[in-house]
């Protein structure tokens, strides 16, 4: 009883402080508990809360020194332990929650929340093997399901992110015993359970397996649930499929399309299995067809693409309106073309008379206007034409409006949009302009949140001038694209499309803020800053504007550092609410945002940044330097997630982005990346150099291996990267279209010298480094020589600049912005050249540096250098004045 | 014509063409996961044929005794899949859910200003049951009608006898 009350008391007394930290109020928090632990000093929640408090205020030092006093002492007060949780959660030390259970368990073994607490620790470090005995440990503490299922999941998870062979061979034989044992003991429970089930079986391709239980009890009853049941329809065919049991497939999936026509998967498989069933009858002289009418009962088997097509047309009358079945006709005619390309052509004809006022046709029939033969394509597109002659100046409705973007649509994707002339694209530019304007009163009353249908015009007008553009580099095709675009933006100001495909003119003409500004409605945030930020990131740092890139890049770094926790915490969710089939979806989630080459590529561009635009002196560098976080990379395993689909396109295969074209991008980008962040790093061990070491090779010896180690890192990294990234250059295929990536910024950094540039600096502090220690014979002039020279080609670059046309201007400024990060980069490997030369300790300000007796031979050659880096800046700032004056 | 199928985390990297459109939220991940690793069944995605991602719905249930219902967080078509009567599909899809899970009704939450979006769901069976006062914040301020359905379960229709009286956002129980 004195126990409890004592216990009461303190509760009482924790209260206001738990307040006062809900209310975000810590300073009162960290009073209160301050107050709290004069009374009793040892009090070990209200001391966890105080660490709280103060890591709040930022204390985090003070903070960790009592959270960690508190760790050593085991605690199992459910106050302290939560408190403690926390805040080594918001210390980003979830490592150190481990050791929290670990003690606490070990103190109370069988204490199920504190076991589950130690399971939910190593989810957040990912430690599968500890989580599957802990869960384990769990499960005997108490047998309830979903403790042995967490044990079962994490040794799946094993499976599926470790090494394959050992995967099939060991941890999912062990799982599937696992949770046979509890179907024999007839203890299976949730739906979930026999959905972890039925993935173990199909991780190890054990279809026939996956089947059974599927058709079995178990299967059953998830069929019957409100969650599963189509997701258990649905299996069943695939499974059925992979067994290639044809007639299997066609009569499931036949019975389902009986139901819902409009199912395209089902349809697919529909379709194969008619089609495997004639092929296989064909050679065994087949069965006998039904004769009469088409029968529409259930559970008929169709054998034949005959059947399979009057099935279409049963449908089709039994459904109107709806586009599956009619599709369905084209998809089967597309995979038994030989010899019905005719046929095909009529349906396609009649898919547009029926669905051509919608939207959505175009991107429908696209697969099957591909396989028109070129030889037949004008043919079909007079035939089009002459169904729906193109007399009627103004269109009546919006079905019309969108048949008509159809048709212009499939005429440009067959190719009839390639190698016109300027004449022709005058011409049909104004075409549609006049039809944009005139079906202006059939869209008025759309709000402007909607997306106006006749805002397609615009689209297809835009993709033309671009060309054009491209191809005469005639600056009126831009200005009218630019303004067409605008206005419509004015009507429709919520269409995406036309705000993308503008930022693509302005982005090519080297107007970045522009770009900005029109990016600004489409409120790029959250998952979008992953796949759809590259859209406005390129145009603004090749045309230098750094505050908003540098925005931007700090949002992003803020994404990619939150969001694989914030998975995590989910990942929790998942498991505690039993949902356990999403867990291997989201640790994939996790993985491929972990993973994405934005991560090293945003990090190491903001530094560089903050380094040659924002630092305001040269100790902001130096600390800049100090902070920078250049943890080793994983190159093997980045991914690109950009999205490359969403911008509209009526392409040709001739000017449609292949996913090579991408492939090859992304090598680029990588390059890139590799020779930025090495270029970074020797930028920060340089600092680092300046700013600390010793003067002639003097100080820390330590220090001094590790920058030349990491500085000949970064030599190798750099001329590598320099020589890969130039054959890739070679084989890039660039396709200047609004719907095609960025050219690689690649090319402005090896064409400008840029690299050679900073490859010889690197060379050359490591030279004087190694003279300093006599570990390399003496440093001479010569050795500034190679860097002199691009000094000098860079300079003589600045000179060539004339009244530049639009279509280069981007370039132009890109490898402007280059040239001035490469004079900022040359300063700061000459600040720390000259730290290393000088003698004498310490820079100071106003003090001339005098160089040291084994480098006094250099100082020609260092003044060279100094004074040609100044002329460089000189020359830069002269040709970006003159820049901007012809703009 | 379409491929109805669970919304997956590798949905979150091709879902612009629907969330560009500027009525529908581009919710931070963490919202949508929460929507993954407790109600998966109610976050559905719509495939057209030729690989896009054409909409989606993402609700989830809750509530205790006669409140127990299902809840429409978001539904959204790209522009290009509108007027195909997807929205219908996949709302149909979230209250045979509901029905199953043996809800008494299903409600949403709309900008009073969505006049389109509202005769949309007066089509699909909803009713204005209330509205909410400053429901929405941020930029646009706005109220938002609170829509319901009632589900089989609830044979006498009192889940959607629209209340007269306007609510506050801090009186609403979901």
């Amino acid at each position: 009883m004195a126990r409890s009350q004592n216990d009461t008391i303190s509760e009482r007394r924790l209260r206001p402080i738990y307040d006062w930290l809900d209310n975000g109020n810590n300073k009162k928090a960290l009073q209160e508990a301050e107050k709290v632990l004069k009374k009793q000093p040892n009090f070990q929640c209200c001391r966890a809360l105080k660490g709280l408090a103060l890591l709040r205020l930022g204390k985090e030092d003070e903070a960790l020194k009592i959270l960690d006093g508190i760790l050593t002492e085991c605690p199992v007060d459910e106050g302290a332990l939560n408190a403690m949780t926390l805040s080594y959660r918001e210390l980003k030390m979830p490592e150190k929650i481990c050791t929290l259970y670990e003690n606490a368990t070990k103190h109370e073994p069988e204490n199920e929340e504190f076991l589950s607490h130690l399971f939910m620790s190593y989810v957040r470090l990912g430690n599968l093997k500890k989580q599957q005995t802990t869960a384990m440990s769990l499960y005997k503490v108490k047998m309830k399901n979903p403790y042995y299922f967490w044990s079962v999941m994490s040794i799946v998870l094993q499976a599926v992110e470790g090494d394959e062979k050992l995967g099939q061979a060991v941890t999912l034989p062990l799982a599937q015993k696992m949770v046979e044992k509890m179907e024999k003991e007839g203890k299976m429970e949730q739906e979930q359970e026999t959905i972890i089930y039925l993935l173990i079986l199909e991780l190890r391709n054990n279809w026939k397996g996956a089947l059974d239980l599927l058709n079995g009890p178990l299967g059953k009853k998830l069929e019957n649930s409100a969650s599963y049941h189509l997701i258990c329809l649905n299996k069943r065919i695939e499974l059925e499929g992979k067994l290639e049991n044809w007639s299997e497939v066609a009569r499931l999936s036949r019975n389902m399309l009986l139901q819902q026509p409009d199912s395209w998967d089902i349809i697919n498989n529909y379709i194969q299995a008619v089609i495997k069933l004639q092929e296989a009858d064909s050679t065994n002289g087949g069965e006998a067809k039904e004769e009469g009418p088409y029968s529409m009962k259930l559970n008929k088997v169709d054998r034949s693409v005959e059947e399979a097509e009057s099935l279409m047309t049963c449908l089709s009358a039994g459904f109107p309106g709806l586009r599956g079945p009619f599709l369905a006709k084209l998809e089967i005619c597309y995979r038994t073309l030989e010899g019905r390309s005719s046929l095909l052509q009529d349906l396609i004809m009649e898919y547009i008379d029926l669905f051509g006022g919608k939207p959505v046709c175009f991107s429908d029939i696209k697969k099957y206007l591909k396989v028109i033969p070129v030889e037949e394509r004008n043919n079909f597109i007079l035939r089009l034409r002459s169904r729906y002659p193109d007399t009627t100046s103004v269109p009546s409705n919006t079905a019309q409006i969108y048949r008509e973007i159809c048709l212009s649509g499939i005429e440009r994707f067959l190719g009839q949009h390639l190698n016109l002339s300027t004449e022709r694209v005058d011409s049909m530019v104004s075409g549609l302009c006049d039809r944009y304007v005139a079906s202006q009163p059939l869209v008025q009353h759309i709000v402007t949140t909607e997306l106006r249908p006749s805002d397609g015009y615009l689209i297809l007008a835009g993709q033309l001038l671009w060309e054009r553009w491209i191809a005469t580099k005639e600056k009126r095709f831009f200005l009218q694209a630019c303004s067409m675009l605008q206005i419509g933006l004015i009507g429709s100001p919520s269409n995406w499309q036309l705000m993308l495909l503008l930022v693509r003119f302005l982005g090519r003409a080297g107007a970045g803020q522009l770009c900005d500004s029109v990016c600004g409605p489409l409120d790029i945030k959250n998952m979008m800053l992953d796949t759809l930020s590259w859209v406005l990131t390129r145009p603004l740092a090749a045309t230098g504007y750094v505050d908003k890139l540098h925005r931007i890049y700090c949002q992003m770094t803020r994404f990619y550092l939150h969001s694989p926790k914030e998975t995590t915490e989910h990942i929790i969710q998942a498991y505690k609410h039993g949902n356990l089939s999403q867990i291997c979806d989201m640790s994939k989630l996790k993985r491929r945002l972990q993973t994405t080459y934005l991560v090293p590529n945003v990090y190491t561009e903001k530094i560089l940044i903050d380094l040659n635009f924002l630092a305001k002196s040269l100790d902001e560098m130096i600390e800049d330097a100090e902070f920078a976080n250049l943890k080793p990379i994983d190159w093997k395993s980045l991914a690109d997630n950009r999205d490359f689909r969403t911008i509209q396109s009526f392409e040709p295969e001739e000017t449609s982005v292949p996913d090579e074209m991408i492939a090859t991008n992304f090598q680029l980008e990588q390059a890139f990346v590799r020779v930025r962040r090495a270029t970074l790093s020797a930028l920060v061990t340089c600092l680092k150099l300046g700013g600390h070491t010793e003067p002639s090779g003097g100080g820390d010896k330590g220090a001094r291996e590790q920058a030349l180690k990491d500085l000949k890192e970064s030599e190798e990294a750099l001329s590598t990267w320099l020589d890969k990234s130039k054959s890739l250059l070679g084989e890039e295929k660039v396709l200047d279209m609004p719907q095609a990536p960025y050219r690689s910024e690649m090319n402005s950094l090896v064409d400008g010298e840029h690299l050679a540039g900073v490859l010889h600096c690197v060379k050359l502090v490591q030279t004087i480094m190694l003279t300093a220690t006599q570990e390399k014979p003496g440093v001479s002039g010569a050795d500034f020589e190679p860097l002199m020279k691009v000094l000098d080609n860079l300079k003589a670059a600045t000179a060539t600049t004339t009244s530049p046309d639009w279509t280069v201007v981007c370039d132009l400024l890109e490898s402007n912005k280059h040239a001035v990060e490469s004079f900022s980069f040359f300063t700061i490997f000459t600040f720390s050249i000259l730290s290393l030369l000088r003698t004498g300790k310490g820079m100071k300000k106003g003090k001339k540096a005098v160089l040291g007796a084994k480098f006094s031979h250099l100082e020609p050659a260092y003044k060279d250098l100094t004074a040609n880096i100044q002329d460089l800046g000189a020359a830069l700032h002269q040709q970006l004045q003159a820049i901007y004056k012809t703009l | 014509m379409t491929t109805l199928r669970p919304f997956t985390c590798d949905d979150l990297f091709r879902f612009n063409g629907i969330n560009l459109d500027p009525l529908t939220e581009n919710f931070g991940l963490g919202f949508y996961l929460q929507y993954l690793a407790r109600w998966p069944e109610y976050f559905m995605v719509a495939e057209s044929p030729s690989g896009d991602l054409m909409g989606y719905v993402m609700g989830k249930c809750e509530g205790v005794g006669e409140n127990w219902h299902g809840h429409v967080t978001a539904v959204s078509v790209g522009p290009d899949y509108r007027r195909l009567g997807l929205a219908k599909r996949l709302m149909d899809g979230l209250e045979v859910t509901s029905d199953k899970k043996r809800c008494f009704f299903v409600d949403l939450f709309v900008r009073v200003s969505n006049k389109l979006a509202i005769s949309i769901y007066e089509k699909l069976g909803y009713i204005i049951y209330r509205t909410v006062l400053d429901y929405y914040s941020g930029e646009k301020e706005e109220d938002a009608y609170d829509m319901r359905k009632a589900l089989s379960r609830d044979r006498l229709f009192k889940s959607v006898v629209p209340l007269t009286e306007p609510v506050r956002i801090d009186e609403l129980e979901f």
